[in-house]
C-alpha cells in the first residue's frame, strides 16, 4: 500500500479499516475495558487517518493506527484516575463471538491477568505478544529506548506469571 | 510462558464478538467529512473572506465617510447561461442554463434543492403536498408534464400562511397548471417557472410530510427507474440492479420519525434513468427528504455496497 493511498484515495481507507480496524478496536478493548470507549477511540483514530493524512511508509500504517490509539487510550485512562480511584476500575468482560459461548472459561485467566497489569506494561504486552511487533519497533511507536521496553517486557512476564500463579494456587 | 505466545488466539476468541462494523465506518467517514468542511469554513473566512470584509470597510470609510451601512440591495433571482444539458428530453428541446436562486450558499450544502438566501425556498403545495424546486436540469421537456393536478390558486411569498387545501406557490404564477411529470406520481411535479418546465421534488415543509398512510415509498415511487446512487463523502453505486436493491432495503425498513429535516452531514442522490434525480439529506443513520426517517439497515448496506 503506497503513500499517494494513504493521502488521497478513500479506497485506500476503506482497505485500512477493513484490515486493521477490528485489531484496533480490541487493543482498545483490553486497555480501557469499556466497550463504547473503545469504540469511541477506534471512531477517533480513523477519523485523524482521514482527516490528517499522515505521510507513512507502506507497512507502516497499522503501526501508525495502534500508536495514535494507544496515546488516546493512555488520555482516557488517566482521565478517569480520580473516578477508578473511588468507584473502582470496570469488571474486564469477555465478548466472545456466539459460537464460542461457554468455551473460553480456561482462557480467562490470562485475559484477566493482562488486564490487570499496568497500563505501561499492558501496552507492551499487547503490543509484543497479542500484535507481534518487536522491541525496536514497540520502542519507536511509543517514543521510548529499547533497554526500556525490553525491561518492561520481562517484568511484565513475572507479574504474569506471578498473577496466573496465585490463580492455580486458589 | 505459553499462554502468553498463546495470546493472540486467546484474545480473537476471547473477544470475538467485538469487530469493527459497517455502521462505525461509515460514522467515521461521517465525522470525517464534517470535520473538514468546518476546518474548510475556516480557512475560506480567515484567509480570503476577512481579509477583503476589512479592506472594503476601509474603503467604503475612506472614500465615503457619510454613507448609510444599509444600502445592500437583496439578492436577486438570476438567469446564468450555462450551455446546454439533457434531462428527461424526448422532443429534443433546448435547455438554456441553470437558474441561480442563491449568492451566499454554495451549491453544495442544498444539492440539487434549490435554496434561497432568506425566506422559503422555490415550492409548490399541492393540497398537503409540498413539492421543492431542483436546480438541475434546469428545464425539462414539456412532453414530460403528462397530467395536470390542477392550476396554482395562489401565489404568496408566505406559502406557510396558505390553505393547505389549495395549490399554491411561491414561484409559479397564480393560473399557471402544474403537472405530475414522467409518471412519479407524488414524487415530482413540474410547472412553468421563468418560462421554463422546472421540476419539484416531494419534501416537508410548514410540519407537513406524508399524507394519511403514505410511506416512504409513496413519496419515492421510483423504484424500478434507478440508474444509480451515491452518498456524498462515501461513493457511488453504479450498477442499477444494486442501486435498485438498496432502495428496497431502504424503503422496507425506513422507521418514519417526524415531518421536520434534519440537519445533513451528507447528500443521497439517485439518479433515474430519465436523467433526472431524487435527493434525500442524511445525518447519522437518519434520512430526509418528505419526513424523517430512521435506516440503519440501508447505511451499513451502502457503505458494504461501495466497500
Amino acid at each position: 500500500m503506497s503513500e499517494s493511498v494513504l493521502e488521497a484515495s478513500p479506497l485506500g481507507f476503506s482497505e485500512l479499516y477493513e484490515q486493521y480496524a477490528t485489531d484496533v478496536l480490541r487493543v482498545c478493548y483490553f486497555y480501557i475495558g469499556d466497550r463504547q470507549k473503545a469504540e469511541d477511540v477506534c471512531q477517533d483514530v480513523f477519523v485523524k487517518l482521514l482527516t490528517t493524512k499522515p505521510d507513512l511508509k507502506a507497512g507502516s500504517e497499522k503501526a501508525w493506527l495502534l500508536k495514535v490509539a494507544l496515546n488516546r487510550c493512555r488520555d482516557l485512562w488517566r482521565g478517569a484516575w480520580f473516578k477508578r480511584v473511588i468507584l473502582g476500575s470496570p469488571v474486564f468482560e469477555l465478548i466472545p463471538a456466539p459460537d464460542q459461548f461457554g468455551k473460553i472459561d480456561e482462557e480467562e485467566q490470562i485475559m484477566a491477568a493482562v488486564n490487570q497489569l499496568p497500563p505501561d506494561f499492558k501496552e507492551i504486552v499487547l503490543l509484543h505478544y497479542y500484535q507481534g511487533y518487536g522491541i525496536n519497533e514497540i520502542a519507536e511507536m511509543l517514543s521510548l529506548p529499547e533497554g526500556t521496553v525490553s525491561s518492561r517486557l520481562s517484568r511484565s512476564r513475572k507479574r504474569l506469571e506471578s498473577l496466573l500463579k496465585g490463580d492455580d494456587a486458589q | 510462558m505459553k499462554q502468553l505466545d498463546q495470546l493472540p488466539e486467546i484474545a480473537n476468541r476471547s473477544l470475538g464478538g467485538l469487530h469493527a462494523s459497517p455502521e462505525m465506518r461509515y460514522a467515521i467517514q461521517m465525522k470525517a467529512a464534517r470535520q473538514q468542511k468546518r476546518k474548510t469554513q475556516a480557512m475560506v473566512f480567515t484567509k480570503i473572506a476577512a481579509p477583503v470584509l476589512c479592506a472594503a470597510v476601509l474603503l467604503a470609510l475612506f472614500f465615503f465617510p457619510s454613507a448609510p451601512l444599509n444600502t445592500v440591495a437583496p439578492p436577486s433571482i438570476t438567469s446564468l447561461p450555462l450551455g446546454q444539458l439533457q434531462a428527461g428530453d424526448t422532443n429534443g428541446a433546448t435547455l438554456l442554463g441553470e437558474v441561480s436562486v442563491s449568492n451566499s450558499r454554495a451549491a453544495g450544502d442544498s444539492g440539487i434543492w434549490s435554496s434561497v438566501t432568506s425566506g422559503t425556498f422555490p415550492l409548490i403545495g399541492v393540497k398537503g403536498r409540498y413539492y421543492r424546486m431542483l436546480s438541475s436540469p434546469s428545464a425539462v421537456s414539456a412532453s414530460s408534464a403528462l397530467q395536470s393536478l390542477g392550476i396554482v390558486e395562489e401565489y404568496t411569498t408566505e406559502p406557510s400562511l396558505s390553505d393547505t387545501g389549495i395549490i399554491s406557490s411561491n414561484c409559479v404564477s397564480a393560473g399557471d397548471e402544474v403537472y405530475t411529470f414522467n409518471g412519479y406520481n407524488n414524487t415530482f411535479v413540474c410547472a412553468k417557472v421563468n418560462g421554463e418546465y422546472r421540476l419539484f421534488q416531494r419534501v416537508s415543509f410548514n410540519g407537513h410530510a406524508t399524507l394519511g398512510k403514505e410511506t416512504l415509498i409513496d413519496t419515492l415511487s421510483i423504484s424500478g427507474h434507478i440508474q444509480s446512487m451515491s452518498i456524498s463523502g462515501i461513493g457511488t453505486v453504479s450498477d442499477s440492479s444494486a442501486a435498485e436493491n438498496l432502495f428496497r432495503i431502504l424503503t422496507d425498513n425506513a422507521t418514519y420519525e417526524s415531518s421536520g429535516s434534519i440537519r445533513s452531514s451528507s447528500i443521497l442522490t439517485i439518479t433515474l434513468s430519465d436523467g433526472i434525480s431524487a435527493q434525500m439529506l442524511i445525518s447519522e443513520d437518519r434520512l430526509a427528504a418528505c419526513g424523517v426517517w430512521s435506516c440503519p439497515e440501508f447505511i451499513s448496506a451502502f457503505s458494504a455496497a461501495v466497500n
